[in-house]
């Protein structure tokens, strides 16, 4: 009896065992496939918006979106013709960008939203500069004050006007390697003088160009008269009658103009003298009237303005008959005398100028004072009369 | 002999009636230039005040002021240039001397000196004038200094190449301080002698509706049947004579601004609109 009992127990515990075994083994499977399934989750919320074909390129586009791009845009032969045959290469210096001031904070397709899509739409441009005219609007996203700020702007205008060349954000500040151009004066002269070279030799060879170049910082450079970003022309009566305030907002100022020993007195020698009275007038009235009365460059120059001891200057004594003749055609060799050439009138310099404004000075309340003494003494005497 | 008489008279009285015409038109030229070139130079002066700036804004801008003031500047010259023809045809052709009683002499200085002495309670009675009295001639000449240094400095400002041609720059230089200053000087004088002291005064400026009407009579000469306006017709008996301290005519200087004194009423004055 006990003999038939013994093999059923052992065949008892041998199927518990491969029960549990059998849990075991399907529980590892569970649990594995959790950890890949979970794994495999994170990996593609972390990848990059284009689809990705490689398990390289997953981990490329991990280290830098741009990389994507840059597979093609690497390629130095890589480029696009348009329609009137202007040639664009598209091969990116992704190190150049990186250099930037957006290389930290920018990729390609911040800017180039429209090229996310691969392949690229097609682009219904005729020519490289409508190209980069239709793009550049990609600036406001980020700069939206300063993009309002050009719509005020003569190149805006320009541009309205039907003026392709006129200056877009990139002309000036580049597409992929921009800089901050306020770190080096120079460059912004340079950087006009790409549309403005004539202008601005001109103005390298003048007082101020010539100390920017020296690295001068005290000196105006062009955005300094013209502004930055809504540059307004300076053909109009609105610029010339500012200019004059322009040229005063250094000349005087005191603390710079005793630093280079240049009066600080200019503006209002200027404002007391013929030419100054009149365009206050102009500046004080709201009509938009063209001062046709000289303003300073018209004496000193516009951008080739020389230090008034230069022998060419155009206002030091030699030259200045000529100078007045630009308004003056008949003006005689003693006309600029007729001019206090920026002094205040002493003793020592328009010494006729000075006594005539002392003996005033004294007449006008002498000659009040008399006639109201006058006046008070014959009532006083009438009422004593009386 | 009594019909040469009256034929002499009326003739004299037909002269009298033109130069106190030509004298009133003067007057109107003059009071008129002075009074635009005034309102368009102060503005100048003080450009700075608002006032100023909104009467610039007003008149169209400094251009229109501009041209405005030197309209009136060349109305106040040909009114300056009237005077001195007028005062030649009427002493050379005319050979009425009245106007060179407008030149000062001793008398003048005396009476100045015994009206000081007055003012100041040394004199008990006021000078007696039978004549242009030493402050009319006075006015007389400060207003022809006026006209005269305004027009030149006027016209040297508006030309100042041909000015610094014929005298030099350094003058032109000049001529704007003087045309500023000169004109604050008149105006003071214009208001202070002619409203004010015209006003406050009766003894020196009896007549004082002669400051609109510019009328002024002719020494030596009958005064003229004048037709004159219903409005100035009928002056008061006091104002009209004394034969005591006499000065008919007024201080105004475009007229002759000599004075008669009146021994007694003209008769057969006639009244316009009467």
């Amino acid at each position: 009896m006990s003999e038939r009992q013994e093999p059923r127990m052992v065949l008892a515990c041998g199927r518990t065992a491969r029960l549990l075994l059998a849990l075991v083994v399907c529980s590892a499977f569970a649990a594995a496939l959790v950890l890949v399934g979970a794994k495999r989750g994170l990996a593609l919320r972390d990848q990059p918006a284009p689809a990705l074909d490689s398990s390289a390129q997953l981990a490329d586009a991990r280290v830098d979106p741009n990389l994507a791009c840059l597979d093609c845009h690497r390629d130095p032969s890589l480029s696009m013709t348009f329609p009137n045959g202007d040639v664009l290469p598209l091969t990116s210096d992704i190190q150049a960008f990186r250099q930037s001031v957006h290389g930290d904070r920018l990729d390609c397709i911040d800017c180039h939203q429209r090229h996310r899509e691969y392949p690229h739409p097609a682009l219904e441009v005729r020519s490289r500069r409508d190209y980069a005219r239709a793009e550049y609007e990609a600036c406001k996203r980020c700069h939206f004050e300063n993009y309002t700020r050009t719509l005020d702007s003569m190149h805006f205008d320009a541009m309205a006007e039907g003026d392709a060349d006129a200056a877009i954000c990139t002309d000036c500040h580049t597409a992929h390697e921009v800089t901050r151009l306020e770190d080096s004066p120079i460059k912004i002269a340079e950087t006009c003088s790409h549309c403005h070279d004539d202008v601005y030799q001109s103005y390298a060879q003048s007082v101020h160009g010539s100390a920017l170049r020296e690295e001068n910082p005290d000196v105006p450079q062009c955005i300094d008269c013209h502004g930055v970003h809504d540059i307004a022309s300076a053909t109009t009566a609105t610029f010339r009658r500012a200019s004059v305030d322009l040229c005063a907002e250094c000349h005087a100022d005191k603390k710079l103009m005793d630093k280079y020993d240049i009066s600080s007195r200019v503006l209002k020698t200027y404002l007391d003298d013929f030419h100054g009275k009149t365009v206050g007038f102009y500046q004080k009235q709201t009509a938009e009237v063209w001062p046709d009365v000289a303003v300073c460059s018209d004496c000193h120059g516009v951008h080739d303005i020389k230090a008034v001891d230069d022998p060419e200057s155009s206002v030091v004594k030699e030259n200045l008959v000529t100078t007045c003749r630009g308004c003056h055609p008949d003006a005689a060799s003693n006309f600029p005398s007729a001019w206090l050439s920026h002094y205040e009138p002493d003793i020592n310099k328009a010494s006729l100028v000075y006594l005539i404004k002392q003996y005033y000075l004294v007449l006008i309340p002498v000659m009040v004072a008399g006639l109201v003494l006058n006046i008070v003494l014959d009532l006083w005497r009438l009422a004593r009369n009386r | 002999m009594i019909g040469a008489a009256s034929r002499d008279t009326t003739t004299r009285e037909a002269r009298g009636l033109l130069l106190e015409l030509h004298g009133q038109a003067q007057y109107a030229l003059l009071l008129g230039s002075l009074l635009v070139l005034t309102l368009t130079g102060l503005p100048q002066k003080f450009d700075s005040l608002s006032l100023s700036r909104w009467f610039m804004d007003s008149a169209g801008g400094i251009e229109t002021l501009r041209l405005i003031h030197h309209i009136a500047g060349g109305v106040l010259i040909f009114a300056g240039l009237y005077h001195f023809a007028l005062v030649l045809v009427a002493i050379l052709v005319l050979k009425v001397l009245a106007p060179l009683q407008m030149i000062p002499d001793a008398r003048d200085f005396r009476e100045a000196l015994q009206t000081i002495r007055y003012f100041l309670g040394l004199q008990q009675e006021r000078v007696p004038f039978d004549r242009p009295s030493y402050f009319q001639k006075l006015d007389y000449w400060v207003i022809a200094w006026a006209m005269a240094l305004m027009g030149a400095s006027g016209m040297a400002l508006l030309f100042p190449v041909r000015a610094a041609r014929l005298i030099s720059g350094d003058v032109v230089l000049a001529t704007l301080r003087v045309h500023s200053d000169s004109a604050i000087l008149i105006v003071a004088w214009v208001l202070i002698v002619h409203l004010i002291y015209a006003g406050l005064s009766p003894a020196l400026f009896q007549d004082r509706a002669a400051i609109l009407s510019g009328r002024a009579h002719i020494a030596g000469l009958p005064v003229p049947q004048t037709p004159r306006l219903a409005s100035d017709a009928a002056p008061p008996a006091a104002d009209r004579h004394d034969p005591d301290r006499e000065i008919s005519g007024q201080g105004m200087v475009p007229s002759f601004g000599v004075s008669r004194r009146q021994e007694e009423e003209p008769p057969g004055n006639t009244e316009l609109g009467r």
